[in-house]
């Protein structure tokens, strides 16, 4: 399995570094063991040679035995400076040599000292073997090679000495220089393998801290995370958001910087640099405070925050000297720059800002911390997004509020208007009244001026003729009483007319309700257009009425209501070949109605819908106002009453409806 | 008075108070005066009789003055014609020159000046008339 996490060769490096402190260690155990077994060695060689030969006899004299002294001092020489090198430098290297040398020469001594006993040769056996647990080839080698030179040079010149006899054959030699290879091999291929096992326990070693850190990273990580996510819900702006995101992402690494900037610009294409940063308290980094901790105007997509910009990818350099791609431009002389780090925050769906971090010292790539950058900028891409989801819907909310405002304003200003156009319509609703009046006696002026100008010319020509005929002689009385009587009857027919005038000559708006009598209505408004049909042969046919038929109401109004329907139905018949209107009154219950019908051949429903609509007209233009109907339908609704067509009827056949008694007799006008 | 005799004057209006009031001033002055109540049946009278001069009233049920007027320069462009205007809405006095009429007056008129323009119209001197 490969590591994953650091760099190969940083990961050989620990590798070797486990390896020797656990090989140190070892020779160090080693070492001390070796002391002891050098003492002991040194003790034992002179408890052997006091018990094996303590005195010699030299003639008489017996005296201690040379080798006692023998033992005493080559055995302190050889155990005292190993010890001495062990106990100053525990595991160096140079000891183990010594050691070698050390112990090996105690077997040559003891070999010596037993004069050759089988035994002894032993020694160099177990010797070796001890040696070997140093795990070092070259121990051993050391160790064999004095073992060898001794025995040779002893086996030449003093054979007794190593093998116990005076004379000892080539062969001898060989047979022990044999044995010793052998434990050699032995010996140097068990080294290996131990130290195989080391070096394998060692990388296993590295490769456990390796892993638990990359657990350890990964947790930090996963932290890192977890903290920005929650600083990325609690952050009431995106600047606030930002700051955490940088003292977060400094805290959790080694970066010991970090600046931001936002995009900005119409197209976001340039970079602002925030006015804040997270540094450490420590003194070196102050440096980097100063011209960039200035709020400054933005600037093109240069550096590395402008290349993240660029690219919407993080940007990890490693190390600044060697990367001429990257400088981050404008730093402090002070402090300089040799790794930085850069990603973006990405909101819909774009980068919005830069995280940039620095570092005076390099900082390795870190693969977890790179990769977790990009849901970082995710992260603390929601801040703006959240904050312009805010500010959407405050400003909607504000132009609700504003709205709202503004159409209380608008309400009541149209409620004032209403209310000034409902005035108004009122009064043009009295001007139209009045003008509809006087059209009406525009219209009817002609039949008014034939009506009254027929009379008068008769009273002129008969009084004129009275005043001459009273001077005949004889004088004709009973021609001058005929024309005087003649005179008052048609002086009547002008008065009569005279009265009907008084429909269009005032208002009776204002006037109180009182008892009508519908046949004397009915007879003043005929006499009135009485002129006017006769002259285009219109038959007006009146129904039989009863004098006492009345009804409370405003005799002029109704009076103008009839003279409208008879007006209407005079021109609607006028080319028609049967020319009649027909008046009848009726009296059901609490109403009277007087239903006026012509021989026209009806109104088209399409027409029945609108005929009461003000200026709605079918006559000519300059013909009618389109204000007659509408203007006597309110006249009857005044009185409570309805003006409506009979759909019935094959001809045309108006009705008015009037209540007999009204409820209240001074009522106001509904107009 | 006997020359007057031989004119005959045809004096139509609606209004039979005063037809028979006109009547009654030129029958006094000695001419032949006939009556009609309508211009269709006063149409029938100028067929029927030597006519010499038309007095009518535009507006009357039953055949106007204005048709009357046209019928009669269909039948004899010779008669004349006086025609009465009443009011304002009245065919104007100039379209009852321009139909024929001789002369028009407004209702209401004075006796004397109709009968002035009678005698003038028929080119009968005042003291002709006076006799």
């Amino acid at each position: 399995m490969s590591p994953r996490h650091c760099k190969p060769e940083t990961y050989e490096r620990r590798i070797s570094e486990v390896f020797s402190d656990r090989y140190v260690n070892r020779v160090k155990k080693t070492d001390r063991l070796f002391g002891f077994l050098l003492l002991f060695q040194w003790i034992l060689g002179i408890v052997f040679a006091v018990a094996v030969s303590p005195r010699t006899w030299s003639g008489e004299y017996s005296e201690t035995h040379v080798h006692i002294y023998a033992a005493i001092l080559i055995g302190g020489l050889l155990a005292s400076l190993p010890i001495y090198c062990i106990l100053k430098k525990p595991g160096a290297t140079l000891n183990r040599m010594i050691v070698a040398v050390s112990q090996i020469s105690f077997s040559v001594l003891f070999i010596h000292l037993t004069g050759g006993r089988i035994e002894t040769h032993f020694h160099v056996f177990g010797s070796l073997a001890f040696l070997a647990s140093y795990r070092d080839v070259r121990v051993v080698l050391i160790a064999t090679a004095i073992t060898a030179i001794d025995h040779l040079m002893r086996g030449f010149f003093w054979p007794q000495s190593v093998y116990g006899v005076l004379t000892a054959t080539p062969w001898r030699a060989l047979e022990h220089a044999a044995w010793v290879a052998f434990e050699d091999l032995i010996l140097i291929y068990s080294i290996k393998l131990a130290l195989a096992e080391l070096r394998f326990t060692s990388e296993s070693h590295v490769r456990l801290e390796d892993k638990s850190e990359q657990l350890s990273d990964e947790r930090n990580q996963v932290k890192l995370l977890l903290d920005i996510a929650v600083i990325a819900n609690e952050s009431q702006t995106p600047d606030e958001g930002m700051k955490q995101a940088l003292r977060l992402v400094c805290q959790h690494s080694r970066w010991p910087a970090g600046r931001a900037y936002v995009a900005s610009g119409n197209d976001s294409s340039a970079l602002t640099p925030m006015g804040f940063w997270h540094l450490p308290e420590s003194e070196r980094f102050q440096a980097y405070r100063g011209p960039l901790n200035e709020g400054n105007p933005s600037r093109p997509t240069i550096g590395l925050a402008g290349q993240v910009l660029k690219t919407g990818n993080p940007i990890w350099i490693e190390d600044a000297a060697q990367d001429q791609s990257f400088l981050v431009r404008g730093l402090s002389d002070a402090l300089v720059i040799r790794s930085a780090f850069a990603f973006p925050i990405v909101a819909f769906g774009k980068t919005v800002a830069v995280l940039e971090f620095i570092s005076d010292e390099v900082i390795n790539k870190d693969n977890a911390l790179f990769s977790t950058a990009s849901h970082i900028g995710r992260q603390v891409g929601q801040v703006f997004e959240r904050k312009k989801a805010n500010d959407d819907l405050r400003r909607a909310h504000d132009e609700i509020v504003q709205f709202n405002h503004s159409l209380e304003e608008k309400v009541d200003a149209r409620t004032k208007a209403l209310k000034e156009s409902q005035q108004m319509v009122l009064s043009q609703q009295q001007t139209l009244l009045a003008s509809a009046k006087m059209s009406a006696l525009g219209e009817m002026a002609g039949e008014i001026a034939h009506e009254i100008n027929t009379p008068l010319a008769s009273i002129h020509t008969l009084s004129s003729q009275i005043e001459e005929v009273v001077k005949d002689d004889p004088l004709d009385r009973n021609l001058i009483s005929n024309m005087a009587s003649q005179v008052v009857t048609t002086s009547d027919r002008i008065a009569k007319i005279v009265q009907g005038l008084r429909i269009f000559s005032r208002d009776g708006s204002n006037d109180s309700f009182s008892a009508v009598d519908v046949k004397k209505l009915v007879d003043e408004t005929l006499s009135f257009c009485h002129e006017r049909f006769k002259s285009n042969g219109t038959k007006v046919q009146v129904s039989e009425l009863e004098p006492s038929i009345r009804f409370d109401g405003r005799s002029i109004d109704i009076s103008q209501v009839l003279l409208n329907l008879l007006n209407n139905a005079h021109d609607a018949i006028a080319d028609l070949e049967e020319k009649w209107i027909k008046i009848s009154v009726t009296e059901k219950e609490n109403q009277i109605q007087i239903r006026v019908t012509d021989s026209g051949p009806g109104i088209p429903p399409e027409v029945r819908k609108k005929i009461f609509q003000p200026f709605f007209t079918t006559k000519g233009i300059g013909k009618g106002t389109g204000m007659g109907l509408s203007i006597s339908l309110g006249l009857v609704r005044s009185h409570g009453g309805e003006l409506k067509i009979d759909p019935e009827c094959e001809n045309t056949s108006f009705i008015i409806c009037l209540p007999k008694i009204q409820p209240n007799k001074t009522r106001a006008t509904a107009a | 008075m006997q020359s007057l005799k031989k004119y005959t004057i045809l004096v139509v209006d609606d209004d039979e108070t005063l037809r028979n009031a006109i009547a009654f001033d030129f029958k006094r002055k000695g001419f032949t005066v006939l009556v009609s109540e309508s211009g269709a049946k006063a149409f029938e009278l100028v067929k029927a009789n030597k006519i010499d001069l038309v007095i009518s009233d535009i507006r009357m049920p039953g055949g106007d003055g204005l048709s009357l007027l046209e019928q009669i320069r269909a039948y004899n462009p010779g008669i004349p014609a006086v025609i009465f205007v009443t009011g304002f809405a009245d065919t104007t006095e100039e379209s009852c020159l321009a139909k024929g009429a001789k002369k028009v007056i407004a209702k209401p008129f004075d006796r004397k000046h109709l009968m002035t323009t009678v005698l003038e119209v028929l080119n009968i001197s005042h003291d002709t008339a006076a006799q």
